[in-house]
C-alpha cells in the first residue's frame, strides 16, 4: 500500500464551565492516546509540539496528573496551546474507471491549535469585556469544538443553558456575515460529557442502563456508547438545578450542523481501579480524592476514557475533510 | 523628589470565593472606579496560570469617565498561603480544590505619581503590605516613599530593553527563572528609567507571564518560552544582553545618545580611586571621567567648517573625523585598533561599543575618501575582515560597521573590490560567508556587485534577484562588454548573465538581446581579451550567448550577421566555432566558413587600400540558400 504524508493546522476551541475539567482533559491526552495504543497498536497517535511554549506546558500537565497526581491550575485567561498529534490513518480513494476504491495508509501530523480559556470567560457577566471578545473570536474562527459538560455543576448550579446559549449566540454573530456561512455554525462539536467517574454520574448512566461492558478493556471499563452519551447528557440536564438543560441537546443541534456533533461520556483521570484486583470496580468508581487540605488530588493511576476518541474524531472530520 | 507621598489608592480584590464561578473581582473600592472597570483591567492584564507567586505587573487604566488622566496601576499577585496573604477573608482553594491565585490591584491617578516621579518598585513596596479586606470598601490611604529618580546603574540589556519598546514592539525576557521577583521588577524600573516618566502613564510590564497566555497585553515581560505566533515579540536573554537585537532608526539613536549622555555620571561611581577636594580636585576628576571608558571615544558632533574651529579653541579629542586638526589622531582610527583589541582579548562589550561608534560615526560624520582610504589601510593591517567566528553575532555586526565606515553603503563593485584587497585576498577569490552576509545586509549598489556577492552566498538569492525584474539583458550585456579591472570578477559575471539567459527567457526579447550583442560584437572580442589561454571557455559562453539570441536556431542571414556583421569587429576563432556548432545543415557549414573568413578579412582594422585589396581577394557572401543541394 503506498504510503502519503498529509500536514494540517487546525483549531479546536474548548468551551466549558469553571471546573468542567478542560486543562484536566489536556493533560490525559498524552496518556489516553498512549493508552490507547496500548489497546490496539493500529491507533499510535503520538502528541508534540515545535512551540516551546506548548512544549512546555504539554509536559508539565502531562507529569502533573500522571506522576503527582495533581490537577492543572484553574486557567486564567486564555491558554493556547499548538500540539501536533501525529499518526496513521486508513483513507480509501477512487482507483479507475470502474469505480474500484484503493486503500492506503495515510501518515497524518495536525496541528491542534488549542484553545483553552478561563471558565469564567463562558458567563453570560462577563459579555463585553475585550477578554471575552478574544474568546469568541478564538471560537469563531476555530473549526472545531471540544464541549465540556459537567454534570456535578449542571446539579448544583444548572448555568449550562444560559451560559451556552449565551456564547453560541455571540460567536454566531461573529461568523454570521462570512460569505459561508449557511445559516449554522460550520464547527464540528464533540460534546463530553465529564466526570464519568464521578458515582452520580456513573449511577445515572447505570440506572439508565447505557453501560455497556466493554470485553476489550483491559481493566474492565464499562463503556457509554455514542449513540447513548446524548441520551445521558439529556438525563443529566434534565436534573439540573435549573431545568433548563434539558433542551441543551437541541440548543447545540439548532446552532450547529446536527451531524457534525458527536457525543461523548469522559473521564480524564477515568475510573478507580481496585488496588487488589486491578480490575474496574462498580462499587468505587471516582478516582479522585480530597485531601485534608481541600485539594484535590488523583486517587490511583490515570486511565482516561473518552479522551482520545473525541480529539481524534476532530482530527479525522477537520483535517482530512470529514 | 526625595520623602513620602500618602496616596489615595483605588484597589480591587479578584480572585475567587466558594460560589463555583470561577474567577471574578471579590471586592473593590468604593471610588470614581466601579466593579466593571476592574473586572475589565485586570482581564486585560492578567499573567495567565502561574505556579510561582507572587508576581507583580504594572498597567494603567482609563475609563472613559475621566478623559482628563489616567491612573497608573500596580497588580500583587498571590496564593493565600502564608507569607503571601494580602487580603482578609480569602480561601486558599476553590470549589474543586484547586489554589486560587488572588490579584490585589491598586490605582493612582497618574499625575500624582508623576509629580514624584515615583518608581514602580516603591509603588509594589507600598502597595504590598496593604491587606485588602473581601467586602467592598473606601479606596485605602497608603504612603509611599518616593525616592526620587535615581540614576540607574545602566545595564547593556535595560539599554536594549529601553531602545526596543520604542519601536512599539512588545519585549520578551527569557533566562531570568532564577532571578527574584523584585529583581525582576527592579530591571523594568531601570528600563523605564531610561525613558522619559511620560512613557509609564501606558506602560504595561509583569515580573512574569505564562507562555500559552499568548494574546496578553504587557509590553514588557518575563516568561519561560517566547510567545508563538507572535513572533513580533522582541525577544531578549537575561544575562546575555549580547544576544539582544538592536533597533534601528531613531531607537538606536535614542539609546546611543542616552548612553553618551548618561554613562559618563551613572559611571561615577565606579571611580573609587580615594581623592582629596584640594586645589587639583578639578583636574583629577575631568580626567578621571574622561578616562571612564577607555576603548570608547565619545560621540562628537561633526566640527564646523571653518576658521571656528582650531587648534587652539578645540578641547582634546573634541574634534570629529570632518575636522581634526593636523595634530588630532582620527578617532575611527583608534576605535579600529580598539576593535582589533577587543576581538584578541575576546571583550564582547568592549566590541560592541567600538562596532556602535563605527555605525555612528558612519551615520553622521562626513567622511571624505582619504579618511576611507586610510581607515582601509588599517583595517587591512589589522586583519579585521578576516574571518572571526569567534565573535558569533557580533562577527556580522562588525563587519557592517566597517562596511560602512571605510567603504560607503551601499557597497559598490569597486568597494567589493577594496574589501578584497583589504582581506589581501585574489581577486576572485571566495570571500567567507560572514563578510558577505554583511555585504549584503549593507546594501548593494550596482549589478555587478550582487551578482558577485550573490554568487557565493546563495543560489536561491541570486536566481530570485535575476528574477526581480531589477535586471535587463542589455544592460549586463553592456557592462560584459566593458573594460573590467579583474578578469575573474568578469568570468563571473558572465556565468551569472549566462545564468539569467538559461533561466530566465521570459524576462528579456531576443531581438533586443541580438541588437545589443551585435552591438558589442558578441562579446567575443572581450572574451578572448579575458581569457587568451582559455579557448573552452570562450568558446562555451559564446555558444550559451548565441542559443539565448537565436532560440531557433541561425539562419543564413544570421550567419552573416554574427561572422561578418558590418558593424562588428572582425570574429573570433571561438565564436566561429560557437557558430558551427549550432548549425545542422552542411550548407550552412559552408556559409559559416565563407562568412568567417569574409569578416576576417574585410572587417579588420586596416588602412583603406589593403582592405579594398582584401575585399576582393575573399569570396562575397550568398546569404539567401539554394531551394535545393
Amino acid at each position: 500500500m503506498p504510503d502519503r504524508t498529509s500536514r494540517a493546522a487546525q483549531g479546536i476551541a474548548m468551551l466549558g464551565a469553571t471546573g468542567s475539567g478542560k486543562s484536566t482533559f489536556l493533560g490525559a491526552l498524552p496518556i489516553a492516546l498512549l493508552r490507547r495504543a496500548q489497546q490496539d497498536p493500529e491507533q499510535r497517535w503520538r502528541l508534540w509540539s515545535r512551540d516551546k511554549a506548548s512544549r512546555e506546558a504539554l509536559i508539565d500537565m502531562d507529569i502533573a496528573l500522571n506522576s503527582k497526581g495533581a490537577f492543572p491550575f484553574a486557567t486564567q485567561r486564555i491558554d493556547n496551546f499548538d500540539w501536533i498529534l501525529d499518526g496513521r490513518l486508513q483513507r480509501a480513494e477512487r482507483a479507475g474507471r470502474l469505480g474500484g476504491v484503493r486503500r492506503f495508509d495515510e501518515r497524518v501530523e495536525v496541528t491542534l491549535r488549542l484553545t483553552d480559556p478561563s471558565g469564567e470567560l463562558y458567563r453570560p457577566d462577563q459579555m463585553g469585556q475585550q477578554i471575552r471578545q478574544e474568546l469568541v473570536e478564538h471560537v469563531a474562527s476555530s473549526r472545531g469544538i471540544l464541549y465540556m459538560f459537567d454534570p456535578i455543576r449542571e446539579y448544583l448550579k444548572g448555568d449550562a443553558y444560559e451560559n451556552t446559549a449565551n456564547m453560541l449566540m455571540e460567536v454566531n454573530a461573529e461568523v454570521a456575515d462570512h460569505p459561508d456561512f449557511d445559516g449554522r455554525l460550520p464547527h464540528h462539536v464533540a460534546v463530553c460529557v465529564t466526570k464519568l467517574d464521578e458515582p452520580r454520574v456513573f449511577r445515572t448512566a447505570q440506572s439508565l442502563r447505557l453501560l455497556a461492558p466493554d470485553p476489550h478493556h483491559p481493566l474492565g471499563f464499562p463503556l457509554v456508547h455514542g449513540s447513548d452519551a446524548r441520551t445521558l447528557l439529556q438525563s443529566l440536564c434534565k436534573v439540573g438545578r435549573s431545568g433548563a438543560g434539558e433542551v441543551l441537546p437541541q440548543l447545540l443541534e439548532t446552532y450547529f450542523h446536527p451531524e457534525r456533533i458527536t457525543y461523548y461520556a469522559t473521564s480524564a483521570v477515568g475510573f478507580m481501579v481496585n488496588r487488589h484486583t486491578r480490575r474496574f470496580d462498580g462499587q468505587d468508581t471516582e478516582n479522585v480524592y480530597r485531601v485534608a487540605s481541600g485539594e484535590t488530588l488523583v486517587r490511583g493511576p490515570v486511565n482516561p476514557v473518552n479522551v482520545s476518541e473525541p480529539v481524534v474524531w476532530l482530527v479525522e472530520q477537520l483535517a482530512l475533510g470529514g | 523628589m526625595t520623602g513620602t507621598l500618602a496616596v489615595s489608592a483605588q484597589w480591587a480584590l479578584h480572585g475567587k470565593v466558594a460560589d463555583a464561578q470561577g474567577y471574578k473581582v471579590v471586592a473593590c473600592s468604593t471610588g470614581e472606579l466601579d466593579r466593571a472597570n476592574f473586572t475589565d483591567a485586570i482581564g486585560r492584564f492578567a499573567l495567565g496560570a502561574l505556579d510561582t507567586l507572587p508576581q507583580a505587573s504594572v498597567s494603567y487604566l482609563q475609563p472613559a469617565t475621566r478623559p482628563g488622566g489616567s491612573y497608573l496601576a500596580v497588580a500583587v499577585h498571590w496564593f493565600a498561603v502564608p507569607g503571601q496573604r494580602y487580603a482578609d477573608g480569602v480561601l486558599p482553594l476553590d470549589d474543586f480544590g484547586r489554589q486560587t491565585a488572588f490579584t490585589s490591584y491598586f490605582c493612582v491617578p497618574y499625575q500624582q505619581l508623576a509629580e514624584s516621579g515615583v518608581s514602580y518598585l516603591e509603588l509594589y513596596q507600598a502597595f504590598s503590605a496593604v491587606t485588602l479586606p473581601a467586602s467592598d470598601g473606601p479606596p485605602a490611604q497608603v504612603a509611599v516613599s518616593a525616592a526620587g529618580a535615581a540614576i540607574p546603574a545602566i545595564g547593556e540589556l535595560a539599554l536594549r530593553a529601553a531602545a526596543l519598546l520604542l519601536t512599539g514592539t512588545p519585549v520578551c525576557v527569557l533566562g531570568a527563572e532564577q532571578t527574584a521577583m523584585r529583581e525582576r521588577l527592579a530591571f523594568i524600573d531601570t528600563v523605564m528609567a531610561l525613558l522619559p516618566y511620560g512613557f509609564r502613564a501606558r506602560m504595561t510590564a509583569a515580573t512574569w507571564t505564562k507562555a500559552t497566555n499568548r494574546d496578553h497585553k504587557f509590553r514588557l515581560f518575563f516568561s519561560s518560552a517566547p510567545r508563538s505566533a507572535r513572533p513580533t515579540d522582541h525577544v531578549l536573554v537575561w544575562d546575555q544582553p549580547e544576544r539582544a537585537p538592536l533597533p534601528s532608526g531613531h531607537a538606536l539613536d535614542y539609546i546611543d545618545t542616552l548612553d553618551d549622555k548618561l554613562s559618563p555620571v551613572a559611571r561615577l561611581r565606579e571611580l573609587t580611586t580615594e581623592l582629596g577636594f584640594g586645589p587639583k580636585a578639578a583636574t583629577q576628576a575631568l580626567e578621571l571621567l574622561d578616562g571612564t571608558r577607555p576603548g570608547r571615544p565619545r560621540r562628537q558632533a561633526p566640527a564646523p567648517a571653518g576658521p571656528a574651529m582650531t587648534a587652539a579653541t578645540a578641547r582634546p579629542g573634541g574634534a570629529g573625523p570632518g575636522g581634526a586638526g593636523p595634530t588630532e589622531p582620527d578617532p575611527n582610527e583608534k576605535v579600529l585598533r580598539d576593535c582589533a583589541d577587543a576581538i584578541r582579548a575576546g571583550n564582547a562589550a568592549a566590541l560592541r561599543s567600538s562596532v556602535r561608534w563605527l555605525e555612528n560615526q558612519a551615520r553622521t560624520a562626513a567622511l571624505d575618501e582619504t579618511r576611507r582610504a586610510a581607515y582601509r589601510r588599517l583595517i587591512t593591517r589589522l586583519g579585521l575582515l578576516a574571518p572571526h567566528p569567534e565573535l558569533r553575532k557580533q562577527e556580522g555586526e562588525l563587519y557592517a560597521a566597517l562596511l560602512a565606515v571605510a567603504f560607503r553603503r551601499p557597497l559598490s563593485y569597486q568597494g567589493y573590490c577594496q574589501a578584497e584587497k583589504c582581506l589581501q585576498a585574489e581577486p576572485g577569490s571566495l570571500l567567507h560567508p560572514a563578510l558577505l552576509n554583511a555585504m549584503d545586509r549593507s546594501g548593494l549598489a550596482d549589478p555587478v556587485v550582487t551578482a558577485l556577492v550573490l554568487d557565493q552566498l546563495d543560489t536561491a538569492r541570486l536566481n530570485q534577484w535575476l528574477r526581480s525584474g531589477r535586471v535587463d539583458a542589455a544592460g549586463l550585456v553592456g557592462l560584459l562588454a566593458e573594460q573590467w579591472p579583474h578578469d575573474s570578477h568578469a568570468q563571473t559575471f558572465c556565468d551569472v548573465v549566462l545564468v539569467y539567459l538559461r533561466t530566465c527567457p521570459d524576462r528579456y526579447h531576443t531581438g533586443e538581446l541580438r541588437g545589443t550583442l551585435r552591438e558589442h560584437g558578441f562579446l567575443a572580442r572581450p572574451l578572448a581579451r579575458r581569457h587568451p589561454d582559455n579557448e573552452q571557455y570562450q568558446f562555451y559562453a559564446l555558444h550559451q550567448l548565441l542559443l539565448a539570441a537565436y532560440p531557433d536556431g541561425l539562419d543564413r542571414a544570421a550567419i552573416g550577421d554574427v561572422l561578418a556583421g558590418p558593424a562588428g569587429p572582425p570574429p573570433t576563432a571561438a565564436l566561429f566555432a560557437a557558430v558551427l556548432k549550432l548549425l545542422t545543415a552542411p550548407g550552412d557549414w559552408e556559409l559559416a566558413c565563407q562568412a568567417y573568413s569574409y569578416g576576417s578579412a574585410t572587417l579588420l582594422g586596416v588602412d583603406r587600400v589593403s582592405a579594398a585589396q582584401l575585399r576582393e581577394r575573399v569570396p562575397g557572401l550568398r546569404r539567401t540558400a539554394p531551394l535545393a543541394q
